[in-house]
């Protein structure tokens, strides 16, 4: 167990910097949000790296390479493997069908909605809805929720939905977790190479402890 | 089209198996996973069986568990691409294989391996209007003759004809060595099992298809067979999922549980907007100097510190903060002083703390092991984390 982890440390740091260097020396971002965005570029590519082959990982490449800003970047870290890449992964025609019958259904229940509610106006009562079919419009609601989180979602469906979901949850949270340590390693170092300064109080949300609170 | 990943699932009780099944030797299946077969029993060790394409989580002992089984149950195909030959792929098999009989053995099921005959007296079943092609597995005559409940095979399988069937049925007659299969079936002999479901998860290379069996007293409709699997299916996952998750262990019913995904994904996304936006502010941005430290402290001194604390950070918050201002002393800003005494200085009032309260003491010791790491490098001559290290393209983990 310790050795899958550890490896798969070293590779999503590997990664990292490696993003991090690409990205460096293509452009030299000035204002932070191109910064940020630099690096949570190459945190979610090494993080797909680390991972492995799986649908979501190659949805996850396949949509970052598709913006124009990250050509670059993932250009220089993936070299020529990046056409390869490109072209197998991006089909576009696969998308295109998706957005179709997404829209087709969109159109369906609203046409639907809009039937119920002439149907309940005429009537003058309201339509009685069973439990059942609340929960299943529920959960319906909530898997398209889902499917637009999880990369590569949108073509999967049920128990390989699901799976995915796992997966990439745990990848996350490792990703998470190497963030939040190198973010650590940077107070301490920081902290220790100039004099400390008070860092940031901590925040509940991101519970990132740190280190330079001695002067209080 | 969308191949299923991961067909075929185990239920709760554990299988017995084709014992003396011999390991797979032809081309895995895609679409397949072994690690179905023991998904539901949770007993077995999977550390051994782990392929190296895990993703890489925190290190309470139970997560590992669930996870490991996790990724062995998810994405075998992904799986397939890593392992970079099939030898490794059919010594994992034939662990878990081994792992199955095992377990099979242990819940004293006679299975019996009762050859082409009874895949004969199967055929002529009335039953029967479908016919799984395939192995000497199918060949569970005894289970089959057994007339309680209904049985049924079900056959997911895109070329099914009775035809290609009776023809695999001929073939296998004379060759009973297509055990590439290791299936489970309950063992249904009698009256005694007839509570037990029998579906089979199996290990199927060539056929692509599920054996599933009806329980007694329910629709034998192939719909509903097939219904009955997709949502044993979901419930499984839903079950791995609501061990991920924090916090939903009380959670029932598949809407809530995914309102809880989806916002433990949010949450996590956001963390990361969060975390590399902080990242950022750190002037200026990750040079190399920082880089290195960066890697060699992390790869080095912190593995268990970062995942403990990553993952209960709600829990050393209240712990940390009182140990922090004892954890740098005064007079150590501004320029360092040799690392003895400034470790030494560390070790004192971590070691006065641990009596106190109980926070984990690895807690203190790796932020010791850390402070080290960073001491050290900040003074010892340490070759940078070599830049051709860094600049090698990812060759591992992700081949195309």
């Amino acid at each position: 167990m310790h050795v899958t982890k550890e490896f798969k440390k070293k590779t999503f740091l590997k990664q990292f910097l490696l993003g991090l260097h690409v990205s460096n020396s293509i452009s030299n971002p000035i204002s932070i949000q191109q910064r940020k965005n630099s690096i949570k570029l190459s945190a979610d590519l090494a993080m797909a790296f680390a991972r492995g082959r799986t649908h979501w990982t190659h949805a996850l490449i396949t949509k970052l390479g598709q913006k124009e800003e990250n050509k670059s970047t993932l250009k220089g870290i993936l070299g020529r493997r990046y056409e390869i890449l490109m072209a197998r992964y991006s089909c576009p025609l696969l998308y295109q069908k998706v957005q179709r019958r997404k829209k087709s259904v969109r159109s369906y229940r609203f046409s639907y909605n809009a039937q119920k509610r002439r149907s309940s106006a005429l009537k003058g009562s309201c339509v009685r809805v069973s439990p059942s079919v609340v929960a299943r419009n529920l959960e319906n609601r909530r898997t398209k929720v889902l499917k637009r989180l999880v990369p590569g979602g949108e073509l999967l469906n049920g128990s390989a939905l699901l799976s995915e979901a796992l997966d990439y949850v745990i990848s996350l949270k490792a990703q998470v977790d190497m963030m939040k340590s190198l973010w650590r390693a940077t107070q301490v170092s920081s902290s220790s190479n100039v004099e400390l300064v008070p860092s940031a109080p901590l925040q509940k949300k991101d519970a990132s402890c740190t280190i330079a609170n001695s002067e209080e | 089209m969308v191949p299923v990943s991961g067909a075929g699932t185990g239920t709760a009780s554990p299988f017995p198996l084709w014992p003396g099944m011999p390991n797979l030797s032809n081309p895995i299946a895609e679409s397949f996973n072994p690690g179905m077969l023991n998904q539901s029993s949770n007993k077995f060790p999977y550390s051994s069986v782990l392929p190296p394409g895990l993703p890489n989580f925190p290190s309470e002992p139970g997560f590992i568990e669930r996870a490991a089984r996790l990724s062995c149950f998810s994405a075998n195909a992904g799986f397939n691409g890593l392992m970079n030959n099939s030898i490794s792929n059919q010594a994992q098999k034939g662990e878990l294989n081994s792992m199955n009989i095992g377990s099979g053995s242990s819940h004293g099921n006679q299975l019996k391996n009762q050859g082409s005959i009874d895949n004969n007296s199967e055929t002529n079943e009335g039953a029967e209007d479908k016919i799984s092609n395939g192995d000497n597995a199918n060949a569970n005559g005894d289970s089959s003759q057994n007339d309680s409940g209904s049985k049924k095979r079900k056959r997911k399988n895109q070329d099914g004809a009775m035809g290609q069937g009776q023809a695999s049925m001929k073939s296998q007659e004379e060759a009973g060595k297509q055990t590439s299969e290791s299936k489970k079936e309950v063992d249904n002999n009698g009256s005694k099992n007839t509570g037990k479901n029998g579906k089979d998860a199996a290990d199927v290379p060539k056929g692509d298809y599920i054996h599933v069996r009806a329980r007694r007293g329910q629709a034998t409709n192939s719909h509903s067979l097939a219904e009955r699997v997709r949502r044993e299916k979901i419930s499984e996952r839903m079950k791995y999922l609501q061990e991920l998750v924090p916090g939903c262990s009380k959670v029932t019913g598949k809407a809530v549980m995914l309102d809880e995904i989806i916002n433990y994904v949010q949450s996590l996304q956001r963390q990361v907007e969060f975390l590399s936006m902080k990242l950022a502010a750190v002037n200026p941005r990750l040079d190399l100097n920082i880089e290195t430290l960066l890697s060699k402290d992390i790869l080095q001194g912190r593995g268990a510190c970062s995942s403990t604390v990553g993952f209960t950070h709600e829990m050393f918050h209240s712990q940390l903060l009182p140990s922090q201002p004892g954890l740098l002393p005064p007079g150590l800003p501004g320029m360092l002083n040799p690392s003895d005494p400034f470790r030494r200085a560390i070790n004192t009032p971590l070691s006065a703390m641990n009596p106190f309260k109980d926070p984990n003491p690895q807690m203190s010791t790796t932020w010791q092991d850390e402070l080290h790491n960073v001491m050290s490098m900040n003074f010892a001559t340490n070759p940078p984390l070599s830049t051709q290290e860094i600049a090698t393209k990812p060759s591992d983990g992700f081949q195309l």
